[in-house]
Parts: C-alpha cells; sequence; structure tokens
C-alpha cells in the first residue's frame, strides 16, 4: 500500500499549515481545503483516504459536509474525523450522529490525534493500548501498572470481582 | 313622570361601571337577599335594580320574569335622589309621580314600592333593593330597618366582589411580572452561556496553532534544537496548556450557573483511573522535583460516578498540590472506604505545600476565591477550578473539604457514592412479584471481535444497546441495572426480573429480537449474547421488610455475577 492521502479542511491557514507539516512528517500526503463548497470539490477530485474536518467553514458548515459526502456512493465509507474549536457540549451528539468516527476538541493532542487515524486507516496501531478520541464518561485507558509509582500490595489485578 | 337626574349622575354611572356587575349572570347571594327582602316584607316582588344611564338593571329579581326595563318607568330612579332613607309609596294610583306610569296602569300593576338606596363607599347611590306588591301596602318600621340592613348587605356584597375583584388581577398581575422576571434571568443566562461558549471558540482557535508549531519543533520535525530552545519551548507548550484549562473551567463555571453542566453517572472502578492519572501526573510532577505517589486500600468497590468528571476533580486536586508544594515535596493520592462512612469511597490528596489558612480554607471553593499570600504561583488560574471541583462531586452525590496546616501542606478530601445493587431493586418487591418464589438475572454481553469500532462509534452502538434492552423490560417487573463504565472491547448489562424460568425465557427473546433491529449495533461489529439464571427469592421469615429482602437479593446477585466473573478469567 502507497502513502495514505488525508484532506485537511479547515479556513484558518495557521491551523492548516500545523496540521499539514504534522501529517507530512507521519509520512502521510496532505491536501488542503478552506470551505464546505472546496472541500467536497477536492474529495472528488484526489480520493483522499480521510478527512479532517472543521466544523464552523465558510460555505455551509462542516454539517453539510459530512452529509453530502456520506450521501454519495464512492465516500460513504469515508472516514471523517471532525476537529472543532467549539463546545462539544453542543455539537459531539449532533457530529456522531451523522457518522464521524471521532470527534476533537482544538487543539486536539497530537498522540490521540494520530492514534485516531491509524485506528480509522486500519493501519496497525502499536502494542500498547492507545488512546483515541477524547471520551468524557468513558473508562480510563489501563495504565502501564509497571511504570506507576503506586505503593499498595492490592492493587487491581484488572477484572476484579464486586463488592 | 321621569325622575329628574340626581346631582352627582356622572359620577354615579362612573361608580355603577366600575363595579362591573351589569349584565353579569345570578349569583346565589343576591337571590338570597332579594328573597329575605320578600319574605321579611311579606311582598310577592323583590328586585336589586342597578339605574344604568338608560335603563334599570336587574341584578335580582324575584316575582318578575324580566331582566331590566327602561330608566323612564324605573320607580327606582326615584328612590336613588334620597341617599339618606328608603322611598316608600304606599299606593302608586294616589302619587302623582307614578299615577301615569306604565307600571301601575298597565302590566303587572305596581301599587306598593319600597326601595332602600345601594349607597357605595364613595357616597354614590348606584340603585336599590325594593319589595313591590299590587296591593296597596303600608311598611312597619322594623320592616323599614330590616329593608335597610338588607340594603347594605348587598353593597357589603358589591364591595367585597369589588376587592376579591381587584385582589385577583392583583394576584395576575404579579404571576405575570414573576413570570418575566424568570424569563428575563432564563434568558441572560442564556445570553451569557452563548457569550462563553462563543469566546471560548474563538479563544481555543488561535491557540491551536501556537500547539501545533510549539509542538513540531519540540518534536524537531523542522530541525534538532539545542538545550536551551527545547527549555524555552517547553515554557510556552506549558503556558498553552494552561491557557486552554483556563478556558474550559470558564465554560464550566457557565455551564454550572445555567445548569447545563453534564455529569453523567454509571458504575465505575476507581483503580485504574487514580493508577492512569497518577502516572500521568507523575511527569509535571516530577519536572517540578516533587514525587507523586497513590496509595490505594484497593480493590476498590464500584462508585456511581462520571469517570470523565472524576478525572477531571482529582488531577484539579493533584494539579494544585504540585502547584503549591516546594522543591522536593511529596504528594500523596489516598483512596479507600472510611471505616466511619462504609456508602462511599474517600479520595485525599495529601500535599506538604504552604497549607493554607483557617481563612482560605473556609473559602478557597468560593467562586473566583484566590488565596492572598499564596505568591506568584496561585496567580496562574482563575480561581474557578476548585469551585467547579466542588459543583461536580455534589452533582455526584459526594462532599469535598480541606485540612491544612499552614506550612505544613493540606490535604483536599472528596466522596463518592458506593454503587449498591439493594435500592433499585426495592421497588420490584411488590406482593404480585413476589409471587413466584424467584427471579431471574439476565445478561447481555456485547463484545467487539472485529475491534473496528472507533470509540464514538462504539459509544453510539452501546447507547442503542442500552435503549434496546430498556424497551425490552417491564418497568413494574423488570429493572435494568446501571451501567458498568464502557470499554470499546464490549459491555455487559444487567436485567433483574421478577419472574420464573417461562417468563425470563420471554424477555431474553424480546431482548434478542429487539437488538437484532439495531442497525448502530451490527455495523459497530458488535455480537451479543444472552444468559438467564433463575434464583430462589432470599427465605427470609416475617416481618421482614422490602429493604431487608433488597439487600438479601443483591447479595444473592452479586455472588452470581461473581461466579459468571471467575469463570470468564478462567
Amino acid at each position: 500500500m502507497g502513502r495514505r492521502k488525508i484532506l485537511i479542511v479547515d479556513d484558518d491557514r495557521d491551523q492548516r499549515a500545523g496540521l499539514e507539516i504534522r501529517l507530512k512528517a507521519c509520512g502521510y500526503d496532505v491536501v488542503g481545503a478552506s470551505d464546505a463548497v472546496q472541500a467536497v470539490s477536492v474529495v472528488r477530485k484526489e480520493s483522499p483516504d480521510l478527512v479532517l474536518l472543521d466544523i464552523g467553514l465558510p460555505g455551509g458548515d462542516g454539517h453539510m459536509v459530512l452529509r453530502r459526502l456520506h450521501a454519495m456512493t464512492p465516500t460513504s465509507t469515508l472516514p471523517i474525523i471532525v476537529l472543532s474549536a467549539m463546545d462539544p457540549a453542543a455539537h459531539r451528539d449532533r457530529i456522531v450522529q451523522a457518522g464521524a468516527v471521532a470527534y476533537f476538541r482544538k487543539p486536539a493532542d497530537n498522540t490521540r490525534l494520530l492514534a485516531a487515524i491509524r485506528q480509522a486507516l486500519g493501519e496497525e496501531a502499536p502494542a500498547s493500548a492507545a488512546p483515541t478520541a477524547e471520551a468524557p464518561g468513558e473508562a480510563a485507558v489501563a495504565a502501564d501498572l509497571a511504570t506507576s509509582p503506586i505503593h499498595s500490595t492490592r492493587l487491581p489485578a484488572g477484572l476484579a470481582p464486586g463488592h | 313622570m321621569r325622575a329628574p337626574l340626581p346631582e352627582d349622575e356622572h359620577l354615579r354611572l362612573e361608580t355603577l361601571h366600575r363595579y362591573q356587575i351589569l349584565d353579569t349572570p345570578q349569583e346565589l347571594s343576591y337571590e338570597d337577599l332579594t328573597l329575605l327582602a320578600s319574605e321579611i316584607c311579606g311582598t310577592p316582588i323583590a328586585a336589586i335594580s342597578l339605574v344604568d344611564e338608560d335603563r334599570q338593571w336587574f341584578k335580582s329579581i324575584l316575582g318578575l320574569d324580566v331582566r331590566q326595563t327602561s330608566r323612564d318607568v324605573a320607580f327606582c330612579a326615584h328612590a336613588i335622589l334620597d341617599k339618606e332613607q328608603p322611598l316608600v309609596v304606599e299606593d302608586a294610583t294616589q302619587d302623582a309621580r307614578f299615577s301615569d306610569n306604565a307600571l301601575v296602569s298597565g302590566e303587572p300593576g305596581i301599587r306598593f314600592y319600597a326601595g332602600t338606596p345601594l349607597v357605595m363607599s364613595d357616597g354614590h347611590a348606584i340603585g336599590t333593593l325594593c319589595v313591590i306588591d299590587r296591593v296597596p301596602k303600608t311598611l312597619t318600621p322594623s320592616e323599614r330597618r330590616a329593608l335597610q340592613v338588607l340594603g347594605r348587605e348587598v353593597v357589603a356584597q358589591l364591595e367585597l366582589r369589588r376587592h376579591v375583584d381587584v385582589l385577583e388581577r392583583t394576584v395576575v398581575a404579579l404571576e405575570r411580572t414573576q413570570a418575566e422576571l424568570r424569563r428575563t434571568q432564563r434568558e441572560q443566562l442564556d445570553l451569557k452561556d452563548q457569550f462563553v461558549s462563543h469566546v471560548s471558540h474563538e479563544l481555543r482557535s488561535p491557540l491551536t496553532p501556537i500547539y501545533q508549531f510549539v509542538t513540531i519543533l519540540l518534536d524537531e520535525i523542522a530541525g534538532p534544537l539545542n538545550d536551551s530552545q527545547r527549555e524555552y519551548l517547553g515554557v510556552v507548550l506549558r503556558n498553552a496548556h494552561q491557557l486552554c484549562a483556563m478556558i474550559d473551567d470558564l465554560l464550566d463555571v457557565t455551564r454550572a450557573q445555567t445548569g447545563k453542566l453534564r455529569v453523567d453517572r454509571r458504575r465505575m472502578r476507581l483503580d485504574g483511573l487514580i493508577v492512569d492519572l497518577v502516572s500521568t501526573l507523575s511527569i509535571s510532577a516530577g519536572a517540578s522535583g516533587l514525587t507523586l505517589a497513590a496509595v490505594v486500600d484497593g480493590p476498590l468497590p464500584e462508585v456511581i460516578a462520571d469517570a470523565g468528571r472524576v478525572r477531571q476533580v482529582l488531577s484539579n486536586l493533584i494539579e494544585n498540590a504540585i502547584k503549591f508544594t516546594n522543591d522536593g515535596g511529596r504528594i500523596t493520592v489516598h483512596a479507600s472506604v472510611p471505616p466511619d462512612q462504609p456508602g462511599v469511597v474517600l479520595l485525599g490528596v495529601q500535599d506538604t505545600g504552604c497549607g493554607l489558612s483557617a481563612e482560605d480554607g473556609q473559602r478557597v471553593f468560593e467562586q473566583l476565591y484566590q488565596a492572598e499570600n499564596a505568591g506568584e504561583r496561585s496567580r496562574n488560574g482563575l480561581g474557578l477550578g476548585l469551585h467547579i471541583a466542588k459543583t461536580l462531586v455534589e452533582r455526584m452525590g459526594g462532599r469535598i473539604w480541606v485540612e491544612s496546616t499552614p506550612g505544613q501542606g493540606s490535604r483536599f478530601s472528596f466522596t463518592l457514592p458506593i454503587f449498591t445493587l439493594a435500592p433499585s431493586l426495592v421497588p420490584l418487591l411488590t406482593p404480585e412479584n413476589l409471587s413466584h418464589g424467584t427471579f431471574a438475572v439476565i445478561t447481555i454481553d456485547f463484545v467487539n471481535q472485529s475491534g473496528q469500532a472507533g470509540a464514538d462509534e462504539a459509544r453510539r452502538a452501546m447507547h442503542a444497546a442500552w435503549e434496546s434492552v430498556q424497551a425490552s423490560v417491564h418497568p413494574s417487573m423488570d429493572v435494568v441495572l446501571p451501567r458498568f463504565g464502557s470499554a470499546e472491547a464490549g459491555e455487559t448489562f444487567v436485567v433483574v426480573a421478577m419472574a420464573d424460568d417461562q417468563g425470563a425465557a420471554r424477555i431474553v427473546q424480546r431482548i434478542e429480537q429487539r437488538v437484532a433491529r439495531c442497525d448502530a449495533v451490527r455495523a459497530a461489529g458488535y455480537t451479543a449474547t444472552l444468559s438467564r439464571a433463575v434464583l430462589c427469592l432470599p427465605d427470609l421469615a416475617p416481618p421482614a421488610d422490602r429493604d431487608a429482602l433488597a439487600v438479601e437479593m443483591a447479595k444473592a446477585l452479586s455472588r452470581h455475577l461473581d461466579v459468571r466473573c471467575q469463570q470468564e478469567l478462567v
């Protein structure tokens, strides 16, 4: 498999550039779009393997792009990760309902974002359990017990039975 | 002969109209007074007549089937001219004022009339209480007094009616004002919420490239760094993170005020969360020359709380401790079930820092409070963190407090309620439900073998699965136990049903059918495995109450579920 291509949709040039440098350093090809209309046309022309999508966009918001891409047969299964500075309380449910594979609040943690990208692209994640999207309300990812400074002799052996 | 108009006619009419009584339906209290007047004076006809501009209108009339007559023929129009005493006409045919009156010469053939004026509180007479007969008659002094007394009663009724009316209107106005006020307050809070939401968005936008480019430099994507460059960029990154945390606090505090702060309580274990958090924060503690360690008196029982929020509170307390503890100090995170409070898990963060004065200890949980003498370090936040922590802990049913000795350190503690099965079971224990002598435990394991589901997809699938299970049970006979903090690999739901084996089999079938129709579950690659077991109801000698029974059932249930867990582990 050759290099995977990622489309970054964001109207902020600096943010697009920052992501592009990071993703190129990780071995991805990167294309960009700065508004909703351009996003849809770049997807048609460039056939990216994944889209990083901002929500507040000129020419129709990210919700619209998401719906449009998922309504067209060739792109209906294209993985889309939403990156937005907006308050997740107001948008997360709607975005997840619309079929985005993950939602990140800007600025997104590099490690988590890259893990989510690799997962969405079906690339093998490293052996240690890689954290994915920010998920309030989710159980914490198990930490590596060997490195944690815990002094109790009776620490959870994972699935301890109930009381 | 038509009666002359009273001198105060204009004001008199204003008064009459103010009472808003004209053309209203009949009312029993006025009917009673009319009846009494006719009984006492021994006349077949009695009325409460109100003299309007061109008519007299009867609020109440006995012995005649009319509601109004022209003012031209009204005896009462004469009676209101003298406000001091009743007008008594013993024989109308002998009185020049009335001998040519149509009501005298024609129907109903009035001969006797006595009317006492209704003089209102402002001194205007608006009508009369009158008694009428078709034969001439005299009024005894006691009948005359009685008529006057009854007339005053009619006035009292009218006044009362007006007061009630005014009162009702005041109440309505008051309620409207209150509703208005509440709406304005809500609008203001909403506006504030929108504003803060917007500001937070706008502040995060420029922060994003700062974070992106600083990390690009730090990760040496743009080329190698020397030690000073790395150190200075580290300072930038740390401050960017801090700014980000402050924006979050601002949003949370606004949410707390508008009641929109989301707390999603579930069954969860704290052990893993503490381990993870302590190992994550050890890095920044180490960078400040501090030791961070956890002492967990575990395994801890399950609590019912929001894992994300517990993490937020605990990391806030640990970060505070790091901030206020000098080089070489020590921070310890404790977790245990206190012997004197068996219903909660107690979490504590102990530091060897500068400590708090008694006054600061009282006030640290207040919004925007910052200790006066805490030095420059305290200036690094908005003073919202502990206030948010308090709000969150209380929303999860716990308590938060601090104990401190200045110069020796502080210990912040909070509690979270332990999850217990019994309270969920009590509502099921009705006499009918207990008649089987058994109850069933149905477990539904959702497992994702594909390992393909992302976090959000998993959450969506498990939410849909949860709703399917909920919809399959009968709320008065079955209960779905609170969810256990989920993992992407899958979740297990437990249904307790007051049923025998056949009943349990039917519920299993219903759940299977509903889950099979659930697209989100299938699409995410989950498979469901259902199992059922029938347990005997604890054999408690009467008079065992429902609470005691629920506790025994919960024990049996825990034993059953534990056996299952252990089998899975083998």
